[in-house]
């Protein structure tokens, strides 16, 4: 009301003489130039609020860190097919899913200057769509012979990088696909990972004749290493060296076994600095080719683990390298030679739907694990730190002892004691860490890397308890097919990996960007109703075929009974027993439909009763007191 | 202030003494109803999403018939009648009467849209909304009601005829909710580029509608609205005063 004051060209009283007024004219225009004016104003000004439950429209903080760092101009040409008329109608989702992709897609051109978004409607047979096509942009074809186009490409200082399609499947990833996008064109060069492994899993290229001692062995390396390294500069640290390699965006370290004090310190310096690293422990590793110690007690066999708790447990986390987790539930069943098929509870395998942590990148989407003998993650509690499950095995679960591996195996593990308790095989501690040492060991030199005690910056420190699961063996199928090798994945360890350096290797900016919300709500009451009625149904149609199994079986037995010389003879019990068993066909497959139209019903009327709530009943109260209200007036 | 809030009583009563408010209520509730489960198809078999966006998207088009229903009258027809002069022999000044009208009005129209509550409550009972979106979707309907009304006061104030107040109220708000919006937005983006495009748009209701039906209360578009109000205010009052000085 006190703007109304403000504007209003009264004193709030009566009119002022004729002759000292504007005109209504001029006032009417001095109006509208004004709300014009304010309007335009404040559409400079961004304050607002975002209400969604999960700030769908907001960008998270690691995100604007990241815009924050462009210093050039980055263009992101969204390919969106936004005018496409007749799209079928299975394709809608689709289509609002590419909206929502562009909502988001304007976000980072609000919070950036340097960020410019350019919305490309393409038109079939365009030379839009030729563009699109030429980023690498996949168009989704759909029945009518069209293709939908959903992606985007980032323009960065001559560097481009390419979403061929936005997945809708990953709409929880939608921000952290784009930024990582935006955060990959920015860069100029390859992440580069350094491996230090205990178990050759690093492609050694070399002519055996031409060896020298002191020179790596060749060795042909391990596929998952081999597929990296088209991404990422890998560079390898031998076991003996005493530092690490300058600028790395990512550690892994594989079976450490015995490592040298200072290379020790310098990985305990790079993760209290603020690297991230990715650390493969393992109790028992068959790929590890240590031989029993010579002139050892043979009963002792080989020590195949390794071991860096002295590390791991001053950042929060131990695996004990003597333990084998076990799982009951998710035994694999494997072929042990003469004692034929045999559930093996150190082989755990474990499915999407169980146990995998959602709310991750890195394991949110995959959707079958197999563990070989792996270890259990235990947390220690330390402050600052926090350790997130990513794989867990549930139910009942146990351990066994290494060395009841090496002899009989499979009776050893018919004793372990088995629990209900979760045990955490894949997880990553985020926080800031404390050193594990008082000072620098001795022969280092702190002058150019002092000593640092307790870390400042944010990091993360991802464990996996096993080595196995990516050894070729147990990820991948590779067979030889005229010359080609064919790689067929067996399960999702691959992706496990893949996805851990893709996202460790990233700025911690990048790590910080939580999972986002769906934007799907569905009527989760129909959906239980649904769920219900098909549980019902499921157990009634068991039920039923049973019945008609049982009739069936009968009937084989009376027609078997009575066959002479060849020929079935059809006594008019057999005939009586056939009319039976037809007539229970017919009223079970009768009973079947039934139960499965008492679903639709269930659900149809739910939807009628709602239809009628809505429409008629409060117009019907607004009725009743209208005619209540004026005819008590009029009284 | 005594004059206000009497005059405010008088209207307000008046509507619910007037068997053409249950009408308009009961229309607009079904129309909007209507709208939500036949035309959006908020059911889907079950396959519905848990939200008010199939309620919200018609309101735009709704308030462009139901909201000059009621303006028209609230100047147009005391001017025809001379009612006016008996309102303006009693103490009270031409903001609080504009006011008092303009809010007795908005306020009525208030009292309709909350009667929809059963839809949000029947979203509760099928699933897990989200709540921000649907709030703000009332919000900023509410307001966008004001703006519609706002702009037809001052029509109504201009003529006596309501007829003619009802017409304009529809012209003008009509062309504030077309500018921002899919097909015409599209034309006007090839006919003038994406720019012009953008910054007509931004003069229309549909913009700031959309965002708030996204669960965005940004600060300008509660100015556009609430500044559409003021200006139609300011103006309905330099009329009306206008009108009784000659």
């Amino acid at each position: 009301m006190t703007s109304i004051e403000k504007k209003s060209e009264n004193h709030g009283g009566r009119a002022m003489p004729v002759n000292k007024r504007p005109s209504l004219a001029a006032s009417a225009l001095m109006v509208l130039a004004i709300t014009l004016g304010v309007n335009v104003i404040c559409g400079f000004v961004r304050v607002r609020a975002d209400l969604t439950e999960e700030n769908l429209h907001t960008l998270t903080a690691g995100t604007k860190s990241i815009l924050d760092k462009l210093e050039d101009e980055l263009i992101i040409k969204y390919y969106f097919s936004r005018s496409l008329g007749n799209v079928p109608r299975q394709f809608y989702g689709i289509k609002s899913y590419g909206q929502k992709v562009e909502e988001l897609l304007q976000e980072y051109d609000n919070s950036s200057r340097n960020v410019t978004v350019q919305i490309v409607d393409v038109e079939p047979d365009s030379e839009h769509e030729e563009d699109a096509t030429k980023y690498g942009i996949q168009g989704i074809p759909l029945p009518t012979g069209e293709k939908f186009y959903m992606g985007m490409v980032a323009l960065y200082t001559g560097n481009e990088k390419v979403v061929p399609v936005f997945d809708p499947t990953r709409v929880e990833y939608m921000e952290y696909d784009i930024t990582r996008t935006l955060d990959e064109v920015r860069k100029t060069t390859l992440p580069k990972v350094g491996v230090l492994a205990g178990l050759p899993v690093v492609e050694v290229q070399g002519m055996p004749m031409m060896q020298m001692p002191g020179m790596p062995q060749p060795q042909p390396g391990w596929l998952f290493m081999k597929e990296l390294a088209k991404t990422y500069k890998v560079e390898t640290i031998e076991p003996n060296a005493e530092k690490l390699p300058a600028d790395l965006n990512l550690l892994m370290v594989i079976h450490p076994k015995n490592l040298p004090e200072k290379l020790v310190y310098a990985i305990d310096q790079f993760v209290v600095k603020g690297g991230h690293v990715i650390v493969m422990v393992d109790p028992y590793s068959r790929s590890d080719e240590t031989q029993p110690p010579p002139g050892g007690n043979p009963m002792m066999g080989a020590d195949k683990s390794s071991d860096l708790n002295r590390l791991l447990g001053k950042w929060g986390a131990e695996v004990a390298p003597d333990k084998i987790a076990s799982s009951k539930k998710f035994a694999s069943t494997v072929s042990a030679g003469p004692e034929g098929q045999v559930s093996l509870p150190t082989w755990i395998g474990l499915t999407g739907d169980e146990g995998l942590n959602k709310d991750s990148v890195i394991s949110g989407k995959l959707e079958s694990l197999r563990f070989i003998e792996p270890g259990s993650i235990q947390k220690k509690t330390v402050e600052g730190v926090e350790l997130v499950p990513l794989v867990k095995v549930g139910g009942q679960t146990g351990e066994m002892n290494t060395f009841d591996l090496q002899f009989a195996y499979i009776e050893n593990t018919k004793k372990i004691a088995w629990k209900e308790e979760e045990r955490v095989l894949v997880g990553i501690l985020n926080g800031k860490f404390k050193s594990t040492f008082e000072k620098a060991p001795e022969g280092v030199d702190t002058k150019e890397n002092a000593f640092v005690k307790d870390g400042t910056t944010e990091t993360s420190v991802m464990i996996i308890a096993d080595t196995d699961f990516i050894a070729d063996d147990y990820w991948v199928n590779q067979m030889n097919f005229f010359g080609q090798t064919l790689v067929r994945p067996l399960n999702d360890n691959f992706n496990l990996v893949a996805n851990a350096i893709e996202f460790l290797s990233g700025t911690h900016d990048l790590i910080s960007i939580r999972s986002r919300g769906k934007f799907e709500r569905p009527f989760t009451l129909v959906k239980k109703l649904q769920q219900d009625a098909q549980e019902k149904w499921q157990a009634e149609e068991q039920r039923l075929v049973q019945k008609l199994q049982e009739a069936e079986e009968g009937l084989t037995k009376l027609t078997g009974a009575k066959v002479e010389e060849g020929r079935l003879i059809l006594t008019p019990e057999i005939e009586e027993q056939i009319k039976k068993f037809r007539d229970e066909q017919v009223k079970t497959r009768q009973q079947l439909r039934a139960v499965r139209r008492d679903l639709r019903r269930d659900v149809d009327s739910l939807g009628k009763w709602i239809t009628f709530v809505n429409v008629a009943v409060i117009p019907v109260l607004v009725a009743v007191f209208g005619v209540w209200f004026i005819s008590r007036r009029r009284r | 202030m005594r004059n206000f809030s009497c005059i405010m009583k008088r209207e307000l009563v008046g509507y619910f003494q007037s068997p053409i408010a249950y009408v308009f209520i009961i229309t607009f509730l079904l129309a909007s109803m209507g709208c939500t489960f036949y035309l959006s198809d908020f059911y889907q078999n079950g396959e519905g999403s848990a939200s008010l966006e199939g309620f919200f998207v018609w309101h735009p088009w709704l308030y462009l018939f139901f909201i000059p229903a009621i303006g028209m009258r609230l100047w147009a027809e005391e001017r025809h009648t001379g009612s006016i002069e008996l309102l303006f022999t009693f103490p009270v000044t031409y903001v609080e009467a504009v006011l008092a009208k303009f809010i007795a009005a908005w306020f009525f129209i208030g009292i309709t849209l909350a009667l929809s509550v059963t839809l949000p409550l029947t979203v509760g009972y099928l699933g897990d909304p989200d709540t921000g979106p649907i709030l703000a979707g009332y919000l900023g309907s509410f307001l966008m009601a004001g703006a519609y009304l706002s702009i037809t006061c001052v029509m109504s104030s201009l003529t006596k005829s309501q007829v003619v107040a009802f017409i304009l109220g529809v012209i003008v708000n009509f062309a504030l909710a077309i500018i921002g919006f899919g097909v015409f937005a599209e034309g006007v983006e090839r006919l003038l580029g994406v720019a012009a495009a953008d910054t007509l748009s931004y003069l229309g209701y549909s913009p700031h509608f959309q965002n708030m039906l996204r669960g965005i209360v940004e600060v300008r578009d509660l100015v556009y609205f609430l500044s559409i109000i003021g200006a139609g205010l300011v103006l309905n009052g330099l009329i009306i005063e206008d009108k009784q000085a000659q």
